[in-house]
């Protein structure tokens, strides 16, 4: 099923496009429908791609240290998941699983080329979620960093 | 301007006569008449190469032989380009069309607080506040480009119908806006389009200093007194300066002050809300707000929660950027910004479109560029000047780096909704580019090659930093027993953080 462009629109990260360079984007993404507890991408596969759930729940889980899965946080309708993999191909370091019936739509990191020669800013939106997606990801090493850093102040 | 004819026949607007639906004008197509001001008709129509739906404003034919009037035109172009916000209106196009002036705006749908006023009567101070909060911004974001308004009223201020999100106040018409003359620091005053003394603006919403000594006394504050009257007249349904039999004596009680308070109108208004309107609206500028960023900040409290979280970082006191960033914007020889590696091969054109999208400050020694732990949406190009990078950890304070010209501070915050991991503070004056991730799109537009290389240089530097970081925090953290020391582990939160600070130095 083609991804409607305004739908695509409800990502922060490409709200603010012109309606021509979302529909262009738009034709990029692939759409698959998921059952529940239906597996997207498993924890340590290659990652190339974006995910966009347009309708349903997906859940991120990894597992800890015991080898048993973590449920890390559920995604809801409108949000994007995997975005760093577009720029940064890693192996996934966490599985997406659908929580309940769930639009799927995938966009692979060669849709940048493409995109960069008929719709610009298509392209650096979809860059600029990647970035966004390994903002957060160093966010998150930087509080593990300042945790720690408060554990060793309250030490005696 | 440029004169754009390539899209068809074009109706003859020097004519006078209304375009028709469906006429071609330049390469748009209209699709009806909005609606018809003083100054221009504005017409739905439709680009005709991006199908893309354009509010334009064509100029009335009549007025297209008055260079005063078509400067004015003009004008309203460049000073709402000239900065980018969410809640003023985009423009996409300006050209003329067999003399006659025009520009594309985006195209909007709702109505005029104005008219939500007239129908619905007074509105409540928290959805007031919520209405006017978006619009105190803006109106602050075209006073820090050096922009101001001058003609705040409620048939200005756009409520937009969103699909789903509710409205999206917009800020309307810079028609008789004014900044400095080419945005150039040149030191001397800014030069106003209307010669000294000519009354402009909308009586009931002038201040008292523009109907003593007209537009030449106008500033910033001016501004700030007509939104304090917009504030006045939709919260009770009534002008603060009422029933007067002429201009004249509108003006004379303007000037003479002391309109009754809100609350006398209306007595569920609350105190706080009455001492906002005073002192937005008092006699002399000097007792009103510094800016109307603490306007905001006085009103804030009593904005919806939903309003009042959206808008705290905006309207916080902790904003200690904005401040600095109030200095007027300055203009930069190409050759200034050929000499740094991000504008190298940048063609010249971009570099001229620039300062209209990212405006270039000076910073005077001590200066704070963000401060750790402000929430930040702009980064920061180093043209000239050191600025040293501190990291705040309980009482103690780290220089982690010190960044010359040509580095990119705060790049994290154009992507990412984070508190800045680093304090910039100026060990030098100096200058540097603010670019704000409100302007992204436009930037791409305008200057595409520049938005390529600085998209290019942030996943490069996320990519790398993402790498080296995972391995040091690897290594410091989950080696059993390491003690890597409160020293290194400062340093490497504030470079995970801040992608300009180095990595500290790999333990052996």
């Amino acid at each position: 099923m083609a991804l409607d462009p305004e739908t695509l629109g409800r990502a922060p990260a490409f709200a603010a496009l012109p309606e021509d360079a979302r529909r262009a984007l738009a034709l990029c993404f692939r759409g698959r429908r998921y059952a529940a507890g239906e597996v997207v991408f498993r924890e340590g596969e290659p990652a190339s791609s974006l995910f966009f759930l347009a309708d349903g729940e997906l859940v991120v889980s990894a597992r800890g240290p015991g080898g048993a899965p973590r449920q890390l946080l559920r995604i809801g309708s409108g949000q994007l998941v995997g975005e760093s993999a577009l720029i940064d191909p890693t192996p996934r370091r966490a599985t997406l699983t659908a929580a309940r019936p769930s639009w799927v739509y995938e966009i692979g990191d060669d849709s940048i080329d493409i995109l960069h020669r008929n719709a610009p800013a298509a392209a650096r939106a979809l860059t600029g979620a990647a970035i966004g997606g390994l903002a957060r990801r160093l966010r998150q090493l930087e509080q593990r960093v300042e945790r720690d850093l408060e554990r060793m102040s309250a030490l005696p | 301007m440029s004169v754009d004819r390539d899209g068809g026949l074009p109706q003859n607007p020097r004519s006078g006569r209304p375009l028709e639906p469906g006429a071609t004008f330049g390469r748009y197509v209209v699709v009806r008449a909005i609606g018809s001001g003083g100054m221009a008709t504005v017409y739905e129509a439709t680009h005709v190469d991006l199908y893309k739906r354009v509010a334009l404003k064509v100029l009335h034919a009549w007025l297209a032989m008055r260079l005063d009037v078509v400067q004015r035109f003009v004008l309203e172009a460049r000073a709402a380009s000239r900065f980018s916000h969410p809640h003023v209106v985009g423009i996409s196009d300006i050209g003329s069309l067999d003399g006659v002036p025009f520009m594309a705006m985006d195209l909007l749908e709702g109505e005029q607080l104005a008219e939500v006023v007239d129908r619905d009567g007074p509105l409540p101070p928290d959805r007031l506040a919520d209405l006017l909060l978006p619009v105190l911004s803006a109106v602050a974001a075209a006073h820090d480009a050096g922009v101001l308004h001058r003609d705040i009223k409620p048939d200005n201020i756009f409520l937009a119908r969103q699909p789903r999100r509710g409205v999206r106040p917009m800020l309307l018409d810079f028609g008789i806006s004014k900044f400095a003359a080419g945005g150039v620091d040149t030191g001397a005053p800014a030069q106003p389009l209307t010669a000294a003394g000519e009354v402009l603006g909308t009586p009931p919403y002038m201040s008292p200093e523009q109907v003593r000594n007209g537009m030449a006394s106008f500033d910033a504050r001016s501004d700030q007194y007509a939104l304090g009257v917009v504030l006045y007249e939709c919260s009770t349904g009534r002008l603060p300066f009422d029933d007067f039999p002429s201009i004249n004596a509108l003006m004379e009680a303007i000037a003479r002050g002391g309109a009754p308070p809100p609350s006398s109108l209306r007595p569920e208004l609350p105190a706080a809300f009455d001492a906002a309107v005073a002192r937005a609206m008092s006699r002399e500028p000097e007792q009103r707000f510094p800016s109307v960023i603490e306007l905001g900040r006085a009103l804030l409290p009593l904005a919806g929660p939903r309003a009042r979280a959206h808008w705290a970082e905006e309207f916080s006191e902790l904003d200690a950027p904005r401040s600095e960033r109030r200095a007027p914007p300055v203009v930069l020889a190409p050759a200034a910004l050929r000499a740094l590696p991000l504008f190298s091969a940048v063609p010249d054109a971009e570099i001229a479109a620039l300062p209209l999208l990212a405006p270039a400050h000076r910073f005077a020694a001590g200066a704070a560029l963000f401060d750790q732990g402000a929430a930040g949406t702009s980064c920061f190009l180093l043209v000239s000047g050191d600025i040293e990078l501190h990291r705040t950890h309980g009482a103690e304070t780290w220089e982690v780096a010190l960044a010359g010209p040509g580095a990119t501070l705060g790049l994290p915050a154009l992507w990412d909704d984070a508190p800045r991991p680093v304090s910039a503070v100026a060990r030098t004056a100096g200058i540097a580019i603010e670019i704000r991730r409100s302007a992204l799109p436009q930037l791409g537009l305008r200057c595409p090659t520049l938005a390529d290389h600085l998209h290019e240089e942030a996943a490069s530097a996320a990519v790398r930093r993402l790498r080296l970081a995972g391995e040091r925090v690897a290594e410091v953290l989950d080696k059993p027993g390491a003690d890597p020391g409160r020293d290194a582990l400062v340093r490497l939160a504030a470079a995970i953080g801040e992608w300009n600070v180095p990595l500290p130095p790999r333990k052996r």
